[in-house]
């Protein structure tokens, strides 16, 4: 289902900036407010600094306590690795987190936001986060003095100061290696796991492929900036017309993938998308989500969430052919200048990919290869 | 050769943050990344620490080109050596900044999945990709000798353009009145067997004459990046 139901134009608000470019002295200073935000706390000025401030007292004030006035109480975190439901939830997830990487720094790279129906508020807020592990980790040990610096995506559905819905997407393989751990090793244990117990916590997976695979691509209004970037995943994704998707960017195009994925040139883009796909058989593809907004020196971002699902049915990247049926899930946030394509970061978690490689989270179960 | 009245303060804080003095307090956008010495780093506090440890100190009179969006800086350092700075510049912040030049003994980089590509999707090659279109602050005239700068650039690591699998890729270009600026990325193969590739930045400045033709150009080039570790999963 596509949920983007965009009411307001997607560059009204200019005096709502993007943090790009901007110093931390500027994105903390406090301002008076000067965008209509109904039900949302004082201290916030506009949407982009209600994400970004939020995120500060949250992780880096450690005021953890600000979940339970900043998340609906029966939120629905979405994730690779299965659905976090509930506030209390999202509140112990972030104190586990930080009792073993205290020192996270949450470094706002943009917030691409989007108002889908009145004062229904939607950002994709994209993220790196330095960390260093010195205390203890369930998946990877004892304080070691290890760091990650893995970048995110939450994409975040918000009405009066409550996140009602979020779509988590994080670079875990890249974080694992940084960590110093195979991300197959990693996934394996975690696979081995997701095998015991009830199946049916893995339900969340089937429902989100038959989703996809049921879905019709609805399209942003004519003039929205989205419909390029969109057009190019789908004339690759669903059509497998590289040659043409790449014609929709620049020859410049900037390219940051997945573990450590990095790149110039359409060439290197079409050689991403194509690595993906030629693992996956009877491939469908869907976006899910579409937000835009102005940047500095006149350039715009975008931002696609997006879902797809295939057999691994090919050998490749992610090793030899499973015969599984995979959900690879993500966000894709783009820089147009010119309205061409100069930047393309692209997030989801390869590890749980790897994990429904390997017969985790519900990969292995009878049914779940068509 | 500025055209923005933002230049001498910019130019004050890049020095200060290339010089890599503590506590430096300039105004840097908190998401700079920078490219230098073979290092790849993202935020205010990693870039202070990689100019901490490795400092680089402008003369006092380098080659500055300047736009409200890029700063690009040629120099030549006390050995001789011909080095580029570039910087990304939003609302008058530095956002981003790559230093051409040698690659640092201790640099390395991240692990990487690697890529199958082909950078030029035809059997008719060129030595450069980019379109003029794509670099608003560049006047479009300009464009040949912005080609010629990758060209030249290519040449500089003994790769003959025309032979060669090798590619650069305009990854910015501006213009300055009669002088540009382009920074290239490099995508270097070997022209044997294994075809192995490494990637390097090269910076060119140049001034056009009144007919089209270039009366001058510096170039930095650096060295080879550290290539990543393949990822096999």
């Amino acid at each position: 289902m596509n949920t983007a139901m965009t009411t307001t134009p997607w560059n009204q608000h200019p005096q709502v900036r993007s943090p790009v470019g901007r110093t931390i002295g500027d994105l903390l200073a406090l301002r008076p407010r000067h965008q209509p935000l109904d039900g949302f706390d004082d201290v916030y000025f506009d949407f982009v600094d209600y994400i970004v401030r939020c995120t500060h007292r949250i992780w880096e004030e450690k005021d953890i306590g600000l979940c339970r006035t900043h998340y609906a109480d029966d939120v629905v975190m979405h994730t690779l690795a299965g659905p976090a439901r509930g506030r209390e939830s999202v509140v112990q997830g972030t104190l586990g987190a930080l009792a073993a990487y205290a020192d996270r720094q949450v470094i706002a790279e943009d917030v691409i936001w989007s108002e889908d129906a009145p004062a229904l508020f939607y950002s994709s807020h994209r993220i790196t986060s330095r960390s260093t592990l010195e205390g203890s980790d369930a998946l990877y040990g004892a304080a070691s003095g290890a760091a990650q610096m893995a970048t995110t995506v939450a994409d975040c559905l918000v009405r009066e100061n409550l996140i009602v819905e979020e779509w988590l997407f994080r670079d875990n393989a890249r974080a694992a290696l940084q960590m110093g751990h195979a991300p197959r090793a990693v996934a394996l244990a975690q696979a081995e796991a997701d095998q015991a117990g009830d199946p049916q916590r893995h339900a969340w997976r089937r429902q989100w492929m038959d989703k996809v695979r049921g879905a019709q691509q609805a399209w942003p209004e004519a003039g929205h900036p989205a419909e390029g970037p969109m057009r190019m995943l789908c004339a690759a994704w669903v059509d497998d017309l590289y040659g043409e998707a790449a014609a929709a960017v620049s020859p410049s195009v900037e390219v940051r993938w997945p573990t450590g994925r990095r790149g110039w040139g359409r060439g290197y883009l079409i050689g991403c998308l194509v690595q993906l796909r030629a693992q996956l058989h009877d491939f469908h593809f869907n976006v899910e989500h579409w937000a835009a907004r102005p940047l500095p020196n006149g350039e715009v971002a975008v931002a696609l969430r997006w879902a797809g699902c295939g057999v691994h049915a090919s050998q490749g990247v992610w090793g030899t052919a499973s015969g599984r049926e995979i959900l690879v899930a993500g966000s894709s946030h783009y820089v147009l200048r010119n309205g061409r394509i100069v930047r393309d970061q692209t997030v989801f978690d390869e590890l749980a990919v790897l994990r429904q490689v390997l017969g985790g989270l519900g990969a292995n179960l009878p049914g779940a290869t068509q | 050769m500025s055209n923005t009245e933002n230049l001498p303060r910019l130019l004050a804080e890049l020095t200060a943050l290339l010089r890599g003095l503590p506590g430096s307090t300039a105004p840097l956008a908190n998401t700079l990344s920078v490219h230098a010495w073979g290092f790849e780093t993202f935020g205010r506090t990693d870039a202070l620490d990689l100019f901490a440890r490795h400092p680089l100190a402008l003369s006092a009179t380098p080659h500055v080109l300047a736009t409200p969006g890029a700063l690009a800086v040629l120099d030549v350092t006390l050995d001789g050596l011909t080095i580029g700075v570039f910087a990304d510049v939003a609302d008058g912040v530095l956002a981003r900044l790559w230093v051409v030049g040698p690659t640092a003994d201790d640099a390395t980089t991240e692990p990487a999945v690697p890529v199958a590509s082909d950078d030029f999707l035809s059997q008719d090659r060129t030595a450069c990709a980019g379109d003029a279109l794509d670099h608003p602050a560049l006047d479009a005239a300009t464009w040949p000798q912005v080609e010629a700068g990758a060209a030249a650039a290519l040449e500089e690591v003994s790769e003959p353009a025309a032979a060669s699998s090798s590619r650069a890729v305009v990854v910015r270009a501006f213009s300055s009145g009669d002088a540009f600026a382009a920074l290239y990325t490099l995508r270097v193969l070997s022209p044997g067997l294994p075809r192995l590739a490494h990637r390097r930045w090269a910076l060119a400045a140049g001034r056009i004459g009144a007919d089209g033709t270039q009366l001058l150009r510096r170039l930095a080039v650096s060295d080879a990046c550290p290539a990543p570790t393949s990822v096999l999963f």
